[in-house]
């Protein structure tokens, strides 16, 4: 048997990047996929696919979040696995953050987190897993211009250890991956020039320990360990992915 | 093909608890294991039960770790992967600890693990995967009488945090395992009389978020997913598994 047969999933943020590869890893074991994202396109491009569930949604949206988790109980039922993974990513100096640009940034990225598990809870079976996407850098180093980034990623890191309380009767685990040095659309999604990203990976990989920068499957692969049956101890924790990143000599 | 088909694996401390659940998970998986332990008849046992290799061997004692390095070579050749996890346990108050008591405790669970893996470097293959044995207590609460214990898994986790770099030039991974509140014969070792050992055991529950304790094997499934190519990208950090242990309510 599939580790994941027959569970059903959620992955918001399935159109690209790690919940792209995360939907094809949990497809391929057996889970029923439904999976969100903002654009239209893309969406029905990664449904088509993957053979799974897509649905345009936006995580900033409360409204949006209600009509995802009523079409979500359409389509599977409870689920077992949600994947709350969606995020945008803004690499802006400290001085140049405005109010506006703040608000919307917290609201996509920690408010919608927030309200996406909450209006989940109703349709998660008892004994579901809960996997919230962060970052390595809340726990190690940052870049300059990573102050939202990394504040909304801590927030994140905070549900882990309150919520792991207080879904514990219903025996629901909660638990949050950090990556970091992974190639994916990030960077381009982020503003970065696309002619100076090789450069940027380049370089990015002479301070990784394994010599490499990691691949949206093999942070996939750790969610699709920690959503089985065979993680059902772990709960509550935050697991860094990185290739030793974190390691990086200081000099 | 099985996940660890054609792996060669050395567990120390594999007669019993989590070394011996991590013994049959490898085995099961496909890899060659050869373990040790101190106790000549247990030893013998877990590997007429286990069909592996069972090697008798104090870890406590460099001369013992290099001739079982020797015996290594001969049985498996190279190793692809090392769980360094024996170990000893005692729960001690602070003022009672002498002189002799300290050194032998860190003689086999501090310089024990440091040697272990210094003398097991010629023998691993590039890109072996090395696997230490911590406690979550390192990073989280600790209880009374535990100020040996967690100096020398302090000391272990350490060990993650320097050689991820030394180890790097070979495409060598390590990583710590952290585990709390996991069902094991290691009380009784440790020195409780057994008519108090479920009444630990449940004082330990009434923490765990999960209700209950964990199993060796769910150890034993976290240790062989990280040792497998699946986990090629995790490296140089330290996995808690404790059921949500670590995120107790404070009041």
């Amino acid at each position: 048997m599939k580790s994941l047969q027959n569970k059903t999933a959620v992955i918001t943020g399935g159109n690209s990047g790690i919940g792209l590869a995360t939907v094809k890893v949990f497809k391929d074991r057996g889970a029923k996929v439904l999976f969100t994202g903002r654009n239209p396109e893309t969406v029905a491009a990664a449904a088509k696919e993957t053979g799974t569930i897509g649905v345009v949604s936006d995580q900033s949206d409360l409204k949006q979040i209600e009509g995802l988790v009523k079409r979500t109980s359409q389509e599977l039922g409870k689920i077992d696995i949600l994947f709350v993974n969606a995020g945008t990513i803004k690499m802006i100096p400290f001085g140049q953050v405005t109010e506006e640009i703040f608000d919307q940034y917290i609201k996509i990225n920690q408010k919608g987190v927030y309200f996406t598990i909450q209006k989940f809870l109703p349709i998660l079976n008892d004994n579901a897993v809960i996997l919230l996407m962060s970052g390595g850098g809340t726990k190690t180093l940052t870049t300059p211009g990573s102050s939202l980034n990394q504040q909304t990623k801590s927030a994140a890191n905070s549900m882990v250890r309150t919520l792991t309380l207080e879904l514990a009767p219903r025996g629901i685990r909660i638990n949050a991956i950090l990556p970091s040095a992974i190639e994916t659309d990030l960077m381009k999604n982020a503003g970065v020039p696309e002619e100076t990203i090789p450069k940027t990976y380049g370089k990015l990989k002479e301070s990784i320990p394994v010599k490499r920068t990691g691949k949206a499957e093999d942070v996939a692969n750790l969610v699709a360990f920690l959503v089985s049956d065979e993680a059902s101890y772990i709960n509550g924790v935050e697991y860094v992915i990185d290739g030793g990143f974190a390691r990086k000599a200081v000099f | 093909m099985k996940q660890l088909q054609n792996k060669t694996a050395v567990i120390t401390g594999g007669n019993s608890g989590i070394g011996l659940a991590t013994v049959k998970a490898l085995k099961d998986r496909g890899a060659k294991v050869l373990f040790t332990g101190r106790n000549p008849e247990t030893v013998a046992a877990a590997a007429k039960e286990t069909g592996t290799i069972g090697v008798a061997s104090d870890q406590s004692d460099l001369k013992q770790i290099e001739h079982l390095v020797k015996r290594t070579s001969q049985e498996l050749g190279k190793v692809d992967i090392l769980f360094i996890n024996a170990g000893t346990l005692k729960i001690i108050p602070f003022e009672q600890v002498t002189e002799e008591i300290y050194d032998d405790y860190i003689s086999i669970n501090q310089k024990g693990f440091y040697f272990t893996l210094q003398k097991f470097l010629p023998i691993l293959n590039d890109n072996a995967a090395v696997f230490l044995m911590s406690g979550s207590g390192t990073k989280t609460s600790t209880f009374l009488g535990s100020s040996l214990k967690f100096q020398a898994a302090s000391a272990v986790n350490s060990m993650v945090r320097t050689l991820t770099l030394e180890l790097a030039p070979r495409g060598i991974r390590i990583n710590a395992i952290l585990p709390a509140a996991v069902e094991t014969d290691v009380y009784k070792h440790a020195g409780f009389p057994e008519e108090a050992i479920p009444q630990i055991y449940e004082t330990i529950v009434a923490g765990v978020p999960l209700k209950r304790v964990g199993k060796a094997e769910e150890v034993a499934n976290l240790v062989a997913f990280l040792a497998s190519d699946e986990a090629s990208y995790i490296n140089g950090v330290e996995y808690i598994i404790d059921g949500g242990l670590a995120r107790k309510a404070v009041f």
